[in-house]
């Protein structure tokens, strides 16, 4: 079967994935997780019939602007594609310079930066950051639009080829190329009594930092509540910032929720348990309130079940997976 | 004459049953199985085309070969205890949302019609 992409046609290999067929052709496609999460390899299907798999998990209005996961695309017929940039108002690439960084915990550190070209934002939306390379990661943006600089909260991982590349050579004063931005785990104006709920696990916070904000800089009136989850507490982080921002917003509940705590390192306001049960307790009706669930792709996925299954409805799900990168 | 589609509120009224139905599917031991990796959004996107379907709604639906569309199911031990099931947590979700029983049955009698398709046993 032939693939039809920026006046070129392509033959796919039995069994390839657009994406791979792409990229085999000498085509550039920008591209991270590979397992459909990270939506950097999203292109646009023009002509022919998309599988189901390579739409699952995107938002009706994506699917119906003929969006899809490249890496997830195995087709059974022709397509003619092409790039998604174009139906994704708003989506370029601009320059980030780094201006400052600092860890907010052990193996969490923050970048801030200046942009020059970077289009207009929603805070909770992420940008895809290149490395002179070409390599690309996704970061959710963590700073409002209003504020200065750009906030991304990056994981380090042992062996990250970006994560290393921020933490130890990226020096202050340095540029990159960034593109975006993309995602809708973003505030919905207009709603000011809508009750929300925000999970998350490790840097998923950035983009639920930047959504709690977005929320109460405009007065948002309906309950939130925020519920950070970890493995152990040395994982937690931002909690200073939340417990003073829920001291002076009563409408504001943060808690947190770490599985295990070996060193009786935890808070005393935070629970040692199953993240489930809390939840239910925290959440006895999510009929009608708004849910963000970002960080660990497993968990974002069994959380987004039991939100709906518990009555939430699936358009109030927003959810980030951040899915790990696949080392190619 | 009024179909039920515009009886029971459009679109929007048969986006909120659909995952109503869906979810007490996922909650009921007996078929939830059958849901456990299926991609819930867009398993919604086709419950609530053939909802549309049912209800007499603006069919703009083609892809809809019930019985190619279950072989999978089948293969995984589907039987009509199932079927039966599915049009009772139908059933129950429409009169949860204040349709008429009379109503309910017309929905059941179009769904019976389709059981031989999805059972395989029609094309």
């Amino acid at each position: 079967m032939q693939i039809r992409f920026r006046d070129r046609t392509f033959d796919l290999e039995a069994g390839e994935s657009v994406l791979e067929g792409l990229l085999r052709a000498g085509e550039k496609i920008s591209n991270s997780c590979r397992s459909g999460a990270c939506q950097s390899c999203l292109l646009r299907c023009l002509e022919g019939e998309l599988p189901k798999a390579s739409q699952a998990g995107l938002r009706p209005r994506a699917r119906a602007a003929g969006l899809f996961l490249s890496c997830q695309c195995r087709p059974q017929g022709s397509l003619s594609i092409a790039d998604a940039s174009d139906a994704l108002a708003g989506a370029s690439r601009f320059q980030l310079e780094l201006v400052e960084r600092d860890f907010l915990a052990p193996s969490i550190f923050r970048l801030r930066f200046k942009a020059t070209g970077m289009p207009a934002f929603l805070g909770g939306q992420f940008i895809a950051l290149e490395k002179p390379d070409g390599l690309a990661r996704s970061y959710s943006i963590a700073s409002l639009a209003n504020e200065d600089l750009i906030e991304l909260h990056v994981r380090q991982i042992p062996d990250g080829r970006m994560s290393g590349f921020l933490a130890d050579e990226l020096n202050i004063g340095e540029t990159l190329q960034a593109e975006g931005p993309r995602g809708d785990c973003t505030y919905e104006a207009g709603k000011l009594d809508q009750g929300l709920f925000l999970v998350g696990v490790g840097t998923g916070m950035a983009p639920l930092w930047a959504v709690l904000r977005s929320a109460l800089a405009v007065g948002h009136r309906g309950p939130i509540n925020v519920l950070q989850a970890g493995l152990t507490p040395d994982r937690l982080y931002l909690l200073e910032e939340l417990r003073e921002l829920a001291a002076r917003h009563d409408n504001l509940t943060s808690s947190t929720v770490v599985k295990e705590d070996p060193k009786s390192l935890a808070a005393e306001d935070c629970v040692v348990g199953d993240l489930f049960e809390l939840l239910r307790k925290l959440a006895p009706e999510p009929r009608g309130q708004r849910i963000f669930l970002c960080g660990d792709p497993n968990l974002v996925n069994q959380l987004r079940r039991e939100f709906f299954l518990s009555g939430a409805a699936l358009d109030d799900i927003l959810g980030d997976p951040f899915a790990p990168a696949v080392e190619t | 004459m009024t179909t039920l589609f515009e009886k029971f509120g459009g679109d929007d009224a048969l986006q909120a049953a659909t995952e109503e139905f869906y979810r007490r599917m996922l909650r009921d031991e007996s078929v939830a199985n059958f849901f456990a990796d299926v991609d819930m959004e867009g398993q919604i996107a086709k419950q609530k085309a053939f909802l549309t379907v049912a209800l007499g709604g603006p069919n703009n639906y083609t892809g809809l070969d019930m019985n190619k569309g279950h072989a999978a199911l089948r293969d995984q031990g589907m039987k009509d205890a199932h079927v039966d099931t599915v049009i009772k947590h139908l059933g129950e979700t429409l009169l949860s949302l204040g349709i008429s029983q009379e109503d309910v049955d017309t929905v059941a009698e179009r769904m019976e019609g389709l059981r031989d398709q999805v059972m395989g046993r029609a094309e």
